[in-house]
Parts: C-alpha cells; sequence; structure tokens
C-alpha cells in the first residue's frame, strides 16, 4: 500500500517533467519510432518472401509486393499431415521447459545470490564453466547419455537438460544480489522461513529478471533447432522448427517456403514481445523499497 | 547472540543447500557428464565415424598447434568477440537507457526495435546482402556518393567480413541485453536519481554516478555470458558468409563445428573445443577477481 | 520442521521428472526398433530406410517402394530425417556412429558419402550375398560398380550427368541458334557472349559455387586429383588450367556472375529458373526442376545439349556421379535387405527418371525411358535432345567429384582457396600450391591414424 502510494507520486512528478519538455519527447518518439521502423525491415521481406515463388526470393528481393500472390507456400504447409502435431509439440515443450526451469533456477538463484553455504563461490562457479565447452562438442556424449536414460525421442530429452539451465541461475543471482541485504535480513528476524522469504520477498521484487527469463526460455526453446533435430526421431514427436526442415530436398533450399515457415513460427515470440514490454517500465518491481 | 548467529548460519546452511539440490543433481547428469566427456574423449582416437577409444595423450592437442587454420579460427574468435561484445554492450546500455524514458508509441516502437532478435536467419542475411551488396547496394552507393572511391567489399572482402558478421550480431543480438538491462534499470530506486538530482548532478553525471553501478551486477553478467557466447556463435556466421571468402571468417566455434560433424574427427574437434574452454575459463576468471573493483552488489 | 517438508517436495518432484523419464523411456525403444503393425503378418520382415522429407512423399520413389512390397512380400518403412540433402547426413553420421540398428538401408547420393561409409566399415560389404545368390553384379552395373579393395558395399541406382540446359526465348531474343551436337568450351563462351546483355540483366551463362566447377575440365580429361604415391595432384598443371578457366567466365569473359556477385549477391541454386541466364552447366538431375511449374512458373521454353570439351580434343568426357544403395553393417536383416538393394538399382529408373547405373540396357529401353519423362514435360523436349546429351554423344564418362582419400576436406580446401583467387585476393600459382600443401597434409593426417 504503502509502495503504491509512492509509485503514484513518483509517476506524477515524473508526468510534470515530461509535460514541461513536449516538443523534446515529441521529437525522441519520432526518432525512435523510425529506429523501429529500419528494424523490422527483415520482417517485411519475410513475408514478402513467403508469397513468392523459391525463383523469385533471391531475383527480385526488393520487389516486397510480388506480382502474383503465391499462397502456395502456406498451403504447403499447413497441408501437411504433422503441421498442427509439430506446433502443439513446441507448445507443450515450451511450457513444460518453462515451467521447470522456472522452479529449479529460481531456487538455485536464489541460494547462491542470498544465502551462505559451504563451497558457495566454488560450486558456482562450477556451474559457469560448463557454459564455455561449446554445446556441439557434447552432442554425441549426450546422444548416448539420453539412449541409456531412455529419453532419446522422448519430449524429456529436450525438457530435462535445459530446465538446468546455468544462463538464469547466473542471470537471476546477479539480480538478487542486487537487492538489499536488508530484507531478507529483518525477515529473519520476524520467523519468516528461508523459502517464504525466497517465495514471497524475493521473486516478487524480481518480476523484470523474471520476465526476461521466461521470455527468453520461451524464444530459445520455440527456436531451438539441433536439439530436437538430433534427438527426436519420430516424425510425430517434433517440433515445428525441424519439422519445417522435413519440406526441404535434396538439390537446395526451398527459401520460399522456408520464410512462410518462418513467419507462421514467428507470430507466438512477436506477440510476447509485445506482451513483456509491460514489465519493463519504471515502477513495477523495487521502486518504494529503500534503496 | 553469538550462538543465535551461528544457529542461523547453519540453518541458511542447510536451506542454501536444499534449495542448490535440485538443480545440482539434474545438472550433474546432464551438463557435467557431457563435459567430463568431451575431456575424456580430447585424448582418444576417436577420429573417424567409427567410435575408437584409444588413449593417445595430447596428440590431438599437438596436432592444434601445427593446423594453421585452427589456429587462425582462434585469433579470429578473438578479433570476433572484440568488436562484438565492446558493441552489443555500450549500445545496448544506450538503447536501454533511451528506451526506458518516456516517449509516445512506446509499447509499439520498443517491440519493433527489440524484434528483429527472432527474425529467421535467412532472412536477416537476405537484408544484409542486399543492403551491403558491394556492387548496387545502398551503402556503397552512399559512400560512393561522398566520394570514396573504393568502397569495402563487406561480407565479400578478406578483412571485412569478419567486422561485418560481427556487426550484424551486434544489431541483431542487441535485443537480449537491452532487455536485461532494461530489467536492471527498474530496479534502481527513483530516490537516488531525485537525489543527485537536487545535488546539482547533470544527466550524464547521474548515469555515471547512479545508473552504471547500480546496474554494475547486470553489467557483470552481460559481460562474461557475451563473450562465453561470441567465442560459440557460428550460425550466424554460416549463414552469412560460411567462413569465407577463404578462410577469412572462419571462427573457432565453425571450425569445431566443421571437424565433427563434416569430418567426424570427434577426438580433434573436442580438443580444440577444451582449448577454447580453458581460453574462456582464464578470460572468465580474470574477471571474477576484477570485478571487485567495479561491480557494486 | 518446515524444512522438512520442502525436502519432501523436492524430492517427490525429482522422482516424477525420473518417472517420467522411465515411461517415456518404454515407448521410445518401441518406435525404434520398428516392431510390426499389428495389421502386418508375422513372418514378414520390415525394413526401414533413412529418406529425407521430400523423397518420402516424391510419388516415383513411392511407386519403387510399392511394387517391390508386391513383388518381394518385404515390408519398407521410412525413417524419416529432417533437413536438405547434406543436412540429414549429419544426424545419419551419429547414428551409424553409435552402432544404430534401427535402420538397415542408407542411400549414397554421392560418392563421398561412399567413401566415408565404406571407409569407417559402417556399411555391409555385399560380396557374400553376390556369390551366394551368384549375382551378377560386374554384369548389370559394369563401370558404374564400386569397388574398396575388392569389397562391394553399394549397388547403383542412378547415374547422374551434366549437361547444358538452355533458355530458348534469349537465344531467340538474342537471335542465335540453339546449340546441338558436339561442341568446345570456347564455341560455349562465344555463345554465351552473344546472349549476355548487361542492360536487361541478362547473363549468357549460369554456373553454382560447388567445388567441381573449379576442376571441372581436369576431370573431362580424367585427370586424378591424386598421384600414385595417394599425395595430392594438385600441382598437375591441368588443375591450374581448369581453375583459371573457370575464373575467367565470370571476371574476363563476364558471361556469368563472378564470384564476387555470386557471393555478395547470394544468387541461388535455382537461379537458372529465373529465367535470367541463357545456358546452366548443370547435373541432369535439374530437368525435374522444368516440371515443377508451380515453384518455377516460367514463360519460356528450356532445351538440353551436350556438355562441351576442352578445344585440344584431350578431354572427351560428360562428367557425373553414380549413386548407389547401401546396407548398414549392423542390419539384423542383411538378405531382405539386400533384396531391396537389388531391387531398386534395377528398376528405380523406371519409374524416377534418373539414368540408370546399368551397362546392359538396349537403346529401346533408353529411349521408353526417356518417352515418360517427355511426356511429363508434355513435349518440351524431344526424346531425341535428351538421348542426345546424355548418351547417343561421342563423350566418354568420368567421375565429376574427387573421391579417395580425406575427400571432404580436400573438397573443402579446394573451395576455401580457390575462392581467394577468384576473387582476386590471390595468385593463381599460389592458390594451387596451398591447395596441394593442404591436402597433402589433410591426405597425411588421415593415412596416419
Amino acid at each position: 500500500m504503502e509502495g503504491a502510494k509512492e509509485v503514484g507520486s513518483l509517476l506524477k512528478t515524473n508526468n510534470k517533467l515530461q509535460s514541461k519538455f513536449k516538443l523534446s519527447t515529441f521529437l525522441i518518439s519520432f526518432v525512435i519510432f523510425l529506429m523501429g521502423l529500419m528494424m523490422i525491415v527483415p520482417f517485411l521481406f519475410m513475408i514478402s518472401a513467403a508469397f513468392k515463388t523459391n525463383a523469385l526470393v533471391f531475383a527480385e528481393p526488393l520487389n516486397l509486393i510480388p506480382e502474383t500472390i503465391n499462397w502456395n507456400n502456406f498451403q504447403t504447409i499447413f497441408k501437411h499431415d504433422y503441421f498442427f502435431k509439430w506446433y502443439g509439440n513446441s507448445v507443450y515443450i515450451v511450457i513444460l521447459t518453462m515451467a521447470a526451469r522456472f522452479i529449479v533456477v529460481t531456487m538455485a538463484a536464489y541460494a547462491f545470490a542470498r544465502l551462505n553455504f559451504p563451497f558457495k563461490e566454488a560450486i558456482f562457479f562450477l556451474f559457469i564453466s560448463t557454459m564455455m565447452i561449446p554445446p556441439d562438442t557434447t552432442i554425441i556424449a549426450r546422444y548416448m547419455l539420453y539412449k541409456h536414460l531412455h529419453i532419446y525421442d522422448t519430449s524429456w530429452a529436450l525438457i530435462l537438460p535445459a530446465t538446468f539451465d546455468v544462463f538464469f541461475i547466473f542471470l537471476l543471482r546477479q539480480f538478487f544480489m542486487g537487492l538489499p541485504k536488508e530484507i531478507s535480513e529483518s525477515a529473519v528476524v520476524d520467523g519468516c522461513s528461508q523459502f517464504k522469504i525466497y517465495y514471497r520477498i524475493i521473486l516478487p521484487l524480481a518480476v523484470p529478471a523474471l520476465v526476461t527469463m521466461l521470455l527468453f526460455t520461451f524464444i530459445w526453446t520455440w527456436n531451438d533447432f539441433v536439439n530436437p533435430f538430433i534427438f527426436i526421431s519420430s516424425i510425430d514427436k517434433q517440433l515445428v522448427t525441424v519439422g519445417l526442415e522435413y519440406f526441404q530436398q535434396e538439390a537446395g533450399t526451398d527459401y520460399a517456403l522456408q520464410m512462410a515457415g518462418a513467419c507462421i513460427i514467428v507470430i507466438i515470440p512477436v506477440i510476447l514481445f509485445a506482451l513483456s514490454q509491460k514489465y519493463f517500465i519504471q515502477g513495477i518491481a523495487s521502486t518504494g523499497i529503500k534503496g | 547472540m553469538r550462538s543465535l548467529r551461528a544457529m542461523l548460519r547453519t540453518d541458511e546452511a542447510r536451506a542454501g543447500l536444499l534449495f542448490v539440490l535440485p538443480f545440482f543433481i539434474g545438472f550433474l547428469t546432464f551438463n557435467i557428464f557431457p563435459l567430463i566427456y568431451a575431456i575424456f574423449i580430447s585424448f582418444v582416437d576417436y577420429n573417424t565415424l567409427k567410435p575408437s577409444f584409444n588413449f593417445i595423450g595430447f596428440d590431438n592437442f599437438v596436432r592444434i598447434f601445427h593446423d594453421h587454420i585452427a589456429l587462425s579460427a582462434y585469433v579470429k574468435s578473438f578479433i570476433y568477440t572484440l568488436v562484438y561484445v565492446p558493441g552489443v554492450i555500450i549500445l545496448s546500455f544506450l538503447l536501454a537507457s533511451l528506451l526506458n524514458r518516456k516517449f509516445y508509441f512506446r509499447p509499439v516502437s520498443r517491440t519493433m526495435i527489440l524484434v528483429p532478435y527472432v527474425a529467421n536467419v535467412i532472412a536477416i542475411a537476405m537484408v544484409w546482402s542486399i543492403i551491403l551488396d558491394p556492387y548496387d547496394g545502398p551503402v556503397n552507393a552512399l559512400l560512393n556518393l561522398v566520394g570514396i572511391d573504393n568502397p569495402p567489399l563487406w561480407l565479400g572482402g578478406v578483412s571485412t567480413s569478419l567486422p561485418t558478421i560481427a556487426l550484424i550480431n551486434v544489431w541483431q543480438n542487441i535485443a537480449f541485453q537491452t532487455i536485461v538491462f532494461l530489467a536492471a534499470l527498474q530496479g534502481v530506486p527513483k530516490d537516488l536519481y531525485e537525489a543527485a538530482e537536487l545535488d546539482g548532478a547533470g544527466r550524464w553525471r547521474r548515469i555515471k554516478h547512479v545508473t552504471i553501478p547500480m546496474v554494475s551486477p547486470t553489467t557483470f553478467f552481460l559481460i562474461i555470458t557475451s563473450i562465453i557466447n561470441s567465442f560459440q556463435n557460428y550460425a550466424s556466421v554460416r549463414s552469412l558468409t560460411n567462413g569465407g571468402p577463404g578462410v577469412s571468417s572462419r571462427v573457432i566455434s565453425l571450425n569445431i563445428y566443421e571437424e565433427a560433424f563434416t569430418y567426424n574427427r570427434y577426438s580433434y574437434a573436442a580438443a580444440q573445443a577444451i582449448i577454447l574452454f580453458v581460453i574462456i575459463l582464464i578470460i572468465t576468471i580474470i574477471q571474477w577477481k576484477g570485478q571487485k573493483k567495479w561491480v557494486h552488489y | 520442521m518446515n524444512r522438512r517438508l520442502k525436502l519432501v517436495l523436492v524430492v517427490s518432484m525429482l522422482i516424477s521428472l525420473l518417472a517420467g523419464c522411465g515411461s517415456g523411456g518404454a515407448t521410445d525403444t518401441n518406435s525404434a526398433e520398428g516392431t510390426p503393425n499389428s495389421s502386418e503378418s508375422t513372418t514378414s520382415t520390415t525394413l526401414r530406410i533413412y529418406v529425407d522429407g521430400n523423397r518420402a512423399k516424391d510419388s516415383n520413389f513411392l511407386s519403387v517402394v510399392e511394387a517391390f512390397k508386391k513383388d518381394t512380400g518385404i515390408n519398407l518403412e521410412f525413417n524419416i530425417v529432417p533437413g536438405d540433402g547434406v543436412e540429414i547426413y549429419k544426424k545419419i553420421d551419429i547414428e551409424l556412429g553409435a552402432g544404430d540398428k534401427s535402420t538397415d538401408l542408407i542411400l549414397l547420393t554421392n560418392p563421398i558419402l561412399l567413401d566415408k561409409y565404406a571407409k569407417s566399415g559402417s556399411l555391409l560389404p555385399l560380396n557374400d550375398l553376390i556369390s551366394t545368390e551368384k549375382y551378377d553384379a560386374k554384369g548389370i552395373f559394369g563401370e558404374y560398380l564400386n569397388e574398396y579393395d575388392g569389397n562391394i558395399y553399394s549397388l547403383p541406382f542412378a547415374v547422374n550427368k551434366w549437361a547444358v540446359y538452355y533458355n530458348k526465348k534469349i537465344f531467340d531474343d538474342a537471335n542465335v541458334p540453339y546449340p546441338s551436337g558436339a561442341w568446345t568450351w570456347d564455341q560455349y563462351i562465344e555463345t554465351a557472349k552473344k546472349l549476355t546483355d548487361k542492360d536487361k540483366g541478362i547473363y549468357g551463362s549460369y554456373m553454382l559455387d560447388y567445388d567441381n566447377y573449379m576442376y571441372l575440365t581436369t576431370r573431362q580429361k580424367e585427370v586424378s586429383g591424386y598421384k600414385e604415391d595417394g599425395s595430392s595432384n594438385y600441382d598437375n598443371p591441368m588443375f591450374k588450367d581448369s581453375l583459371q578457366f573457370f575464373g575467367d567466365l565470370g571476371n574476363k569473359h563476364k558471361i556469368q556472375p563472378s564470384w564476387l556477385e555470386f557471393k555478395t549477391k547470394k544468387l541461388a541454386w535455382d537461379g537458372f529458373m529465373t529465367g535470367k541466364y541463357g545456358m546452366h552447366v548443370i547435373g541432369s538431375w535439374y530437368t525435374n526442376m522444368f516440371l515443377d511449374k508451380e515453384a518455377y512458373p516460367r514463360d519460356w521454353k528450356f532445351g538440353m545439349t551436350e556438355l562441351p570439351t576442352p578445344a585440344d580434343g584431350t578431354g572427351n568426357n560428360n562428367i557425373g556421379i553414380v549413386q548407389g544403395l547401401g546396407i548398414n553393417v549392423n542390419t539384423k536383416n542383411p538378405k531382405e535387405a539386400f533384396e531391396f538393394v537389388k531391387y531398386y538399382a534395377e528398376n528405380d529408373y523406371k519409374y524416377s527418371g534418373n539414368l540408370p547405373a546399368q551397362v546392359k540396357l538396349s537403346a529401346e529401353d533408353i529411349k521408353g525411358m526417356f518417352q515418360t519423362l517427355v511426356d511429363k514435360l508434355d513435349g518440351e523436349i524431344t526424346v531425341d535432345d535428351i538421348n542426345k546429351a546424355m548418351y547417343d554423344n561421342n563423350l566418354g564418362f568420368s567421375d565429376e567429384k574427387i573421391v579417395g582419400t580425406a575427400a571432404s576436406e580436400y573438397s573443402s580446401i579446394i573451395l576455401q582457396e580457390s575462392e581467394l583467387y577468384l576473387i582476386g585476393e590471390k595468385s593463381l600459382d599460389d592458390t594451387v600450391k596451398s591447395i596441394k600443401e593442404r591436402a597433402d597434409q589433410a591426405i597425411k593426417d588421415q593415412t596416419s591414424k
């Protein structure tokens, strides 16, 4: 309550400041908007190529609106027996990965950031060091491991390894460490358990960081190609990114079809990008808490 | 009081281990085992399609030092990192600061600026090859106009391909670093700015004395992970130049990938990866030791 | 006590995760082993073959498979690997390397694959099966049959020869007569010059960025990539000449996009279909491109003629590759798998339009085969056109690729180094010299193991 009031008053003073420099704000808005327009050029090409025939994709790339709109690429994709199955598989895997990673990673990050236990630094550094080996080097090891664990060609071969992700532990640890020490200390004195501190205090204060993790977990898992390509072999268990590769032929890439596929794949991440923006606004997290 | 502290400490230790335990078990299986395997095969002769596990000591490592292509690939990765990491960190910080202020159409503009991150790599390669087309691309046309007779070949030039790729990657990947910085900026208490303003600090001084120290844990994270990723990124190199012209943009991660999956020299590829691992490890340790100087938790 | 509860929670979560893996695993082994469907009779064997997504849907391929099932009573399933013709072998490599038994048959669509799998012991030697069945492999396939130290690892199902495809509209517009019959590369260049029209954005010729364009004329002369002692033969001046020849087409004669233009503009493998090029030197698989009018709508007709030859008359050969079919060395059904290998090698051409890699076929057989193709193309070209481009000419046959020790490295080295010459970064002599040196090193590394 106190916090909310404070945030409100902060926003108000902010508005006063802004209204003084309205013209400059307008100019900046305009410049930023222009930048945005430039950044989405690749999307225009993607969409335009998706409606072309393959021969014309590279032959006339500057013709953004093709003379004849070609729906065949989308038809081919939508007509495939497994396309919707693949899409569903991707959604399923991404959601499970996000959920499992959220639980495991936030807990570990909390411990590394805010608790003291033996060998903490050493263990953490060991974790980080595993990021330094190029993942391709271990593909064969992982292939054999998953076969032995009997998770090869199942969704677990994608979900489990992705759950234990060092990258985001590191990210969250940095964020959690930045939160004032006094919060947990006073909570402990009040008799709060560590789990309660983690769950009730730390997580709510780190919403932007958590949204970052979830957003990029979604994008990376959604766009992942290598793992499903190697570790899933049944066509009906495949994910949509790899699934689109079933349309490729021996001789060379059908870029028009690939772009149509890319357009379909990219819709959800774009929507998430747009929706997540509201979590990166001043006042969402630790404002109102003593700095 | 003292005994209470001690109790808290052991309690805390127990809770800490418990919180880490689920991760640790999975980590041993899915991260440590493959790492140990990679170290193991770098000492055997698994250099054909058929597995072979004869111990050959450091032969794979010695061979790297006679392999000019591999050695120069390490150097290229290093150059790539030198261009990419400062570029992406500085620009993403500036971009995040810009996007964090109030402006009109904020949600729309922000989304448009960040969204190339999810664009298809081939679409990106296509767009940049049009923009940087040395024959009739807009960039070189502009350079011609201002009187530069021999504009660079960009992706087609031996000396320009690598930095060009690095800059294209800065452009594409910047969304991640920017969003992380944006998230960090939300955690900077407003009253610190206000206090600084009352002290008469200008915009630049506020950034220097409030923002930069306050987001330093995030900056530290971004620098370390960006360096690691920059040494491992080959997907965009493959789609932009595939290492060419010649081997001018053949970075070490691409070399490792080709050794393993085109030539099936798994042990040799693993040895190259282990050396890369050691290089990154050393860089990271140096940064880890150095963080006391500038990272404020 | 609260903490104890948490421990229980964590442990139960882990158990549930692990339990999940267990049950997932059970279904996995089922599908991977390819257990026969309940609808199948229990006695019939089911074979599996690696195919890409496109082939799995290719009606020609499906007809051969159906005919095989009907004729032999053996069932054949597909292990469909996503990706294009290169990408799928990355996955097949991993599975074969791990000794996977689930898939019996491997298509070897180029000789470098055959070389790699044969030498790594991933393929089943067919000699025993051939001799017990008294199968006349040599009689049927003749020069197209590949042997490694006396072992046969595959039977060839198709030979992919090269030809010149041309765009009749561009010839008509430039008032140039269509090429036909024997011709030299000089004549090709002259023709292409007449067709090239920079203002209209038309080039007379089009070639891609495959390694074998760099040494095309050398292969026409059947000069090997290796010397007697196994080292690289790239110091043979013919390789230098052929690289210079290829470079000149774009850089000096300007009849086709230069290498730099090709790369920086990202010109496509199917660029000829855009109708902006007069002639295209490419393998005969390209004929199928003209069948697909949905992906490649065009308002022009194509023609085809034989590959030009070096002017000095020493290289009267067409080039091409032999495509084969081999068996996983770990197969559980060698006999049945061999049945399919034989069947496919003998009959594929009847369905697919691929040129058969057989030596006993009569001229009538061949013409009949071309007739099917011509019918599908609505008579855009005649049986005679194809026959003259492919068979009824004075050209011999030689392998388009350099196949032998460290073939994949050799190929990459040639591409990497030649590129530097083609964009003017390295002199011709330095280029062939460094190809020779690097290839020798690669060969040495390979053989010393």
